[in-house]
């Protein structure tokens, strides 16, 4: 037998997903192990090897493909232990790094402090050399502040170094000798050039992505390396793939020169998973939402495609390379609901947490949370929560909700509840709007779907806020990043600036510039093995009105030998001013329209494995009923059907409002939807008056529908 | 008090209003083409019922908190009996118009349902041009407001959806860099049409009856919110005044602005009668700018969560006479009210606050020297104007934290973006010589100021015209700090011409540059909190180390001995100086 197997590190458990050549899926769950998270991928490795009754070494051997998600360097950031950075910039800009553009975002509150910086001032070296706005070399590069420079951050022991000069994307000559000095006199530190690593305009920006790669590039190389060897040790000889924030795949050997690539990777799978349901039923459009204890992260994927964003922000620090346009809003199970001195009721963004968590997890916390809410509400069972691995605390749910919300409001238990639950929803509809709505798409071209614990207990009420009639819940929501993971392709993003009017664009100058991205692409996927006809390059312009500050990013689209003519110019002009209208409400079509970045991405595809097709059960969902529970819908409580996960099966149709018990999350079906299980035994809730029919047709396809499943 | 309708229903009225809000400010961020408005984020975006209260709003530019109901307020009477579906108002006159300044154009929209008018939606920005003879919109020579740029008293964009073309033509014909401004123009009008559809969905989706009821409930929350806080402030009359460096006529002459603060129970009163009277220069502060300015120091101060809307405004009172330099009669110019007059009525308040609540209120942060310059830029072929916002300064520290580095201006509270080097350019004719922290500019303190900056360029071209409309380069002007915290230095400036001879462009005067001149700004930090002996010692070797501070700064301000060449520390003499002094 051949494995795939998708690992995906999270704060709390190592998520592992194991595919066979059938297609026969199984996950498994283990600890993780902070201090040294790849602990917890051979625990993981070794409990598969037993589960399955082969030997250890012979798993891994049968082992095809790893693809592995990890958070090594996001957690290096975010808890401020990356390596011992030193950076090397322009004589007269020490501080561009640290100024973050001075920017402060809790406008009206004085009581807090900016991050600290990822460089401390005095690893801040300057070096005089300058380049002006037009590529030009007006400072020769001064070899003795480059020799003082090293051994300064020499002495102070750094393991890693970025390097970033003004206008350096226009001409990388000084960074390259720079690069080279460093290399010479100070082999064993981590280099990292911004004109390598992202030759695009906007200093600070550029900056501050050099210098978190510099961060974080040596504690991945570490983990990478050791991950490596212990793999080949234990007689692994498949490949590995590791997670990118872009939603791509990358071989190790890259990935570890452009580690900052991983630093939003924890959710990145998401997309790819949510797309991997859409398509059992040729569905190209979907949102992800993916709510836990404490966050909700949503990521739209349109015709098959996730946006990606060069905007993107950790620990207060801005970092550009293109990653999946996740948004993430503070919203979950643990958001605490209260009351502001003006009486006003809110939900969130403080979260209980874990520790001591929801009142009702009995650890001590008196402050009512989502969950509690769900529990009173009936949506939870007190003893059935985590598989009924935890008892949850009815009572201490009642009294919190009761003291905090519902007295000093005037409501009685159960409107307050309810409060919590509609709250928290508008919160979560809010957020999916600012993917949807306010990027220029409607949600009623999406279906959504839905993971993590609390994500099913909220997602019917949040779709029909914001008008989506069709939810997936996969079986495996709560591995749903794993899975995600070996659905993903290899991807890699090249960027080069072309800062020019549209009046003045040089075309034989953009198919030089965009033939050496091309070059680069191919190259960097031809050394990861991958043949032509699995490549595939997506090219696109950034662009603005003249005079703009942000740009819009439009794909380019050319024939398939990457040559750009006339006409193509054109048509990417049109399309700019359509999106600009569905983003902003205006375009201005008369207005010159002004080329930034040249972007490309390269996408090798990966053999996906199969997915397995279930038994048909029938519409009857009467084998997997479990028993019948109280459950408040608007205002009153009814009598809710509660069924067994386990037992529920492909065809199987059941009315809302239902309950449906997983191991790991419960699924409210509330009055106005019904749920359906598709043949890949994935739920799926839909709008009652969108009609069974209309749903069958889209899911299953009319002939299917007409000629099999005529037996509903 | 409204109608009690389910609080439930309020919270989540209250949050849909912020996010439209919010939608708006993303659309005028991401689309605005004046470097004043999208680099810097000088704008507002809200939403205004049809009482004209203030429903919601985000302000980007904080000082423009609560301006936007002046301007509805004008447009609405105005026009009474003539507001129709379909139109879209502009007005940027203060005297006319209720608006801060010239430069700040407000957009609204009337939203209608059913015939009636029930909201308006509406957006306020610094447009890249105005007219008059200033650049970027600032005339120190001005007089009267005429000088200052075009006045454009309500009028209409459109009427029942028709495009007015004769009030485009009219205001378009009267600036510089028309196409920027008509792009900032639409900026604005697309955003009042977003917020438009979005009201109008919530109006489907919940019915017109409960979003009114949701409104009153909501404002009178936010007044409850306010009057909380307000109730923790001890009662009492505290005064302050502070100073404006001079009008740019009458250089020898600082301008005062007196407050009373008098706290009572659950109300605040800002009285400003002392203040000095309506001077000659644009300086003058409009009725808008006061109220808006008064705001954001209180709300700066209290709990930060508030939310800014009509009812959180019902427990301030503000005392401005008219005629004097807190509210400017018809035709006194105005165009620097934002920046000066705004700082020094926040830095006035702040210090008055400190008297009553000395934990929850900040030193002074820098004032700002911002040259503003124009002209053409040959490597583009293109006339140019913009702001030198590089020069941000530092802000004040407060009790348990020390000021952010290169904030700049107080009105912005942090959200003033600085230009990009390379951006700013590729744009303008200048090479930055020098873009960095400067050392030991930040007032001393337990927790001290905020690092201020060392901005100095070269010009790259001919007839420049520059102007700095700052302020603070006196020490009466310079930062202050509090609890026994250093202020910071003055601000300095100077301009080394291309033959050597050294000028000192002041302040609110035009002075012309050319090719080979270098101009440096040595833009000052903010002000301290506390006893600077009382900070720990390794954090004043952290910043010698970090050359943040001089060993002579650690020695003369915060007692730490530090050997300038081994760095080492000399804890004797330290304990000793530190022992002695206290």
């Amino acid at each position: 037998m051949k494995y795939r197997v998708g690992i995906d590190v999270g704060g709390t458990f190592t998520d592992f997903i194991l595919v066979d050549d059938n297609g026969i899926t199984e996950m498994y769950k283990v600890l993780s192990t902070p201090k040294d998270p790849s602990l917890a991928v051979f625990n993981g490795l070794h409990e598969m090897a037993e589960a399955k009754g082969i030997d250890y070494r012979e798993f891994l051997n049968q082992i095809q493909i790893i693809v592995h998600g990890t958070t090594i360097t996001t957690n290096a950031v975010l808890t401020g232990n990356g390596t011992k950075t030193g950076f090397i910039t322009t004589k007269g800009f020490r501080d561009v790094l640290n100024m973050r553009r001075g920017l402060k975002k809790r406008q009206f509150d004085s009581r807090y402090a900016p991050p600290p910086p990822l460089v401390p001032r005095y690893l801040l070296r300057t070096v005089e050399e300058r380049v002006n706005c037009e590529g030009r070399e007006v400072t020769a590069l001064n070899r003795e502040d480059c020799m003082d420079a090293i051994q300064k951050l020499k002495d102070e022991q750094v393991e890693a170094i970025g390097v970033s000069f003004m206008f350096s994307f226009l001409n990388p000559l000084h960074e390259q000798e720079m690069g080279n000095l460093i290399k010479e006199y100070f082999p064993e530190t981590f280099v990292s050039l911004s004109s390598e690593i992202l030759p695009q305009v906007r200093f600070y920006e550029r900056n501050s992505t050099t210098a978190m790669n510099a961060y974080v590039g040596p504690t991945l190389k570490r983990y990478i390396e050791s991950l490596i060897a212990r793999l080949a040790a234990d007689n692994f000889k498949g490949t590995l793939l590791i997670m990118q924030s872009n939603g791509g795949v990358m071989s190790p050997e890259v990935v570890m020169r452009f580690a900052a690539n991983t630093l939003l990777s924890g959710q990145a799978a998401a997309p790819a998973a949510g797309l991997m349901i859409g398509r059992t039923h040729d569905l190209e459009n979907v949102i992800t939402a993916d709510m836990g204890g404490n966050s909700f992260d949503v990521c739209l994927v349109k015709s098959g495609k996730a946006n990606l964003t060069t905007e993107g922000e950790i620990g207060g620090h801005k970092i550009c390379f293109p990653m999946l346009d996740i948004h993430s809003i503070g919203a979950g199970g643990g958001s605490i609901a209260w009351i502001d001195s003006g009486g006003i009721m809110r939900v969130g963004p403080q979260s209980a947490g874990a520790d001591p968590g929801p009142a009702c997890y009995g650890l001590g916390g008196e402050k009512p949370t989502v969950t509690d809410a769900d529990l009173l509400l009936g949506y939870l069972s007190a003893n059935h929560f985590h598989g009924g691995r935890m008892e949850l605390d009815v009572e201490a749910a009642k009294r919190a909700v009761y003291d905090k919300i519902a007295k000093p409001l005037g409501l009685n238990l159960m409107e307050a509840a309810y409060g919590i639950y509609q709250i928290i929803n508008n919160n979560l509809a809010i957020g999916l709007n600012q993917v949807s709505v306010e990027k220029g798409y409607d949600p009623r071209e999406f279906s959504l779907v839905v993971a993590g614990g609390a994500g099913p207990v909220h997602a019917s009420m949040i779709a029909k806020q914001v008008d989506i009639p069709m939810i997936f819940i996969p079986k495996y929501s709560s591995v749903f990043c794993a899975a995600g993971l070996l659905m993903s392709d290899l991807i890699h993003n090249f960027v080069r600036s072309y800062m020019c009017l549209q009046n003045k664009i040089d075309l034989d100058r953009l198919n030089i510039f965009f033939g050496k991205l091309r070059m680069k692409a191919l190259e960097a996927l031809r050394s990861e093995g991958v043949s032509l006809d699995r490549i595939n390059l997506i090219y696109s312009v950034d662009l603005r009105y003249e005079g703009q500050f942000n740009e819009v990013e439009i794909p380019l689209l050319v024939d398939t030998n990457g040559v750009i003519r006339e006409n193509d110019i054109t048509s990417l002009f049109q399309s700019f001013h359509q999106r600009h209208d569905e983003l902003y409400g205006y375009s201005m079509p008369g207005t010159l329209v002004e080329l930034i970045n040249l972007r490309l991405l390269a996408k090798g595809t990966i053999d996906k494995p199969p997915l397995k097709e279930f038994p048909f059960l029938g519409k009857d969902p009467s084998q997997a009923f479990k028993c019948e529970r109280q459950a408040y819908f608007t205002d009153r409580f009814h009598n809710v059907p509660v069924y067994d996960g386990a037992k529920i099966g492909y065809g199987n149709l059941v009315r809302g409002p239902a309950i449906i018990e997983e191991v790991t999350t419960t699924l409210v079906v509330t009055p106005d939807y019904n749920l359906y299980v598709d043949k890949v035994n994935n739920y799926v809730m839909y709008r009652k008056n969108f009609g069974l029919k209309k749903l069958l047709a889209k899911l299953e396809g009319r002939e299917r529908w007409e000629k099999e499943l005529i037996r509903f | 008090m409204g109608k009690r309708i389910d609080p439930v229903l309020v919270s989540i009225m209250d949050n849909l209003f912020n996010s439209i809000a919010e939608e708006m400010g993303q659309t005028m961020l991401r689309t605005s083409r004046s470097p004043i408005f999208s680099e810097a984020g000088d704008f507002a975006t809200a939403i205004v019922d049809h009482k004209l209260r203030l429903v919601s709003q985000k302000p980007y530019i904080a000082v423009l908190m609560g301006t936007i109901p002046f301007a509805v307020r004008a447009i609405n009477k105005s026009f009474e009996g003539n507001i129709n579906e379909g139109d879209v108002y502009l007005v940027n006159d203060p005297y006319r118009g209720g608006n801060s300044h010239l430069p700040d154009c407000t957009v609204a929209k009337p939203v209608f349902e059913n015939g009636k008018l029930v909201f308006w939606s509406v957006a306020k920005g610094h447009l890249a041009d105005i007219g008059g003879k200033g650049a970027a919109g600032y005339n120190p020579l001005a007089t009267n407001i005429v000088e200052e740029g075009i006045r454009i008293p309500p009028v209409k964009l459109y009427e029942r959806g028709d495009y007015q073309q004769n009030a485009w033509d009219l205001i378009i014909t009267n600036v510089r860099h028309s196409e920027l401004v008509e792009g900032d123009i639409h900026c604005l009008v697309g955003t009042v049409i977003l917020g438009e559809r979005r009201v109008l969905g919530l109006i489907k989706k919940y019915g017109i009856n409960t979003l009114n009821q949701a409104v009153d409930n909501l404002l009178n929350a936010s007044e409850r919110h306010v009057r909380q806080e307000i109730k923790n402030i001890p009662n009492g009359v505290y005064y302050a005044e502070r100073f404006m460096d001079n009008d740019g006529f009458d250089r020898g002459k600082m301008v005062k602005v007196g407050l009373q603060l008098i706290v009572d129970d659950d109300s605040i009163t800002f009285d400003y009668s002392n203040s000095d009277r309506q001077v000659k220069g644009y300086i003058n502060s409009t009725l808008a700018n006061t109220y808006s300015s008064s705001y954001l120091a209180l709300f700066t101060t209290i709990d930060s969560n508030i939310r800014h809307n009509e009812g959180a405004f019902r427990p301030i009172t503000i005392i401005a006479p008219e005629g004097s330099i807190v509210n400017c009669s018809e035709p006194a110019p105005c165009s620097v009210c934002t920046t000066c007059a705004a700082s020094t009525i926040i830095e006035a308040a702040w210090l008055a606050l400190s008297q009553a609540v000395p934990k929850l209120t900040q030193a002074a942060w820098a004032r700002g020297s911002i040259p503003v310059t124009m002209g053409f830029n040959p490597r583009t072929g293109k006339h140019y104007s913009n702001a030198h916002l590089l020069s941000k300064g530092g802000a004040g520290a407060t009790f348990g934290f020390d000021g952010w580095d290169h904030m700049g201006v107080v009105i912005c509270t942090g959200r003033l973006r600085a230009p990009d080097p390379e951006m700013h350019e590729l744009a303008a004719p200048f090479s930055t010589l020098c873009y960095e922290f400067l050392q030991d500019s930040p007032g001393a303190g337990k927790w001290r100021g905020g690092m201020g900056t060392r901005y100095i360029f070269r010009v790259e071209a001919d007839e420049i015209i520059s102007n700095n409309f700052g302020d603070g380069l006196l020490p009466e002007t310079a930062p202050y700090g509090l609890a026994g915290g250093k202020g910071a230095a003055s601000s300095k400036l100077r301009i080394i011409k291309a033959n050597g001879e050294v000028v000192d462009p002041e302040v609110h005067k035009f002075v012309t540059l050319n090719k080979g001149d270098i101009y440096e700004v040595l833009e000052t930090g903010g002000g301290g909190y506390g006893d600077p002996l009382e900070r720990p010692i390794g954090k004043v070797w952290a910043d010698v180390r970090n050359e943040l501070i001089s060993v002579e700064c650690a020695r003369n301000d915060y007692g730490v001995i530090i050997d300038p060449g081994t760095l080492k520390i000399d804890y004797a003499k330290t304990d000793e100086i530190r022992g002695k002094t206290k």
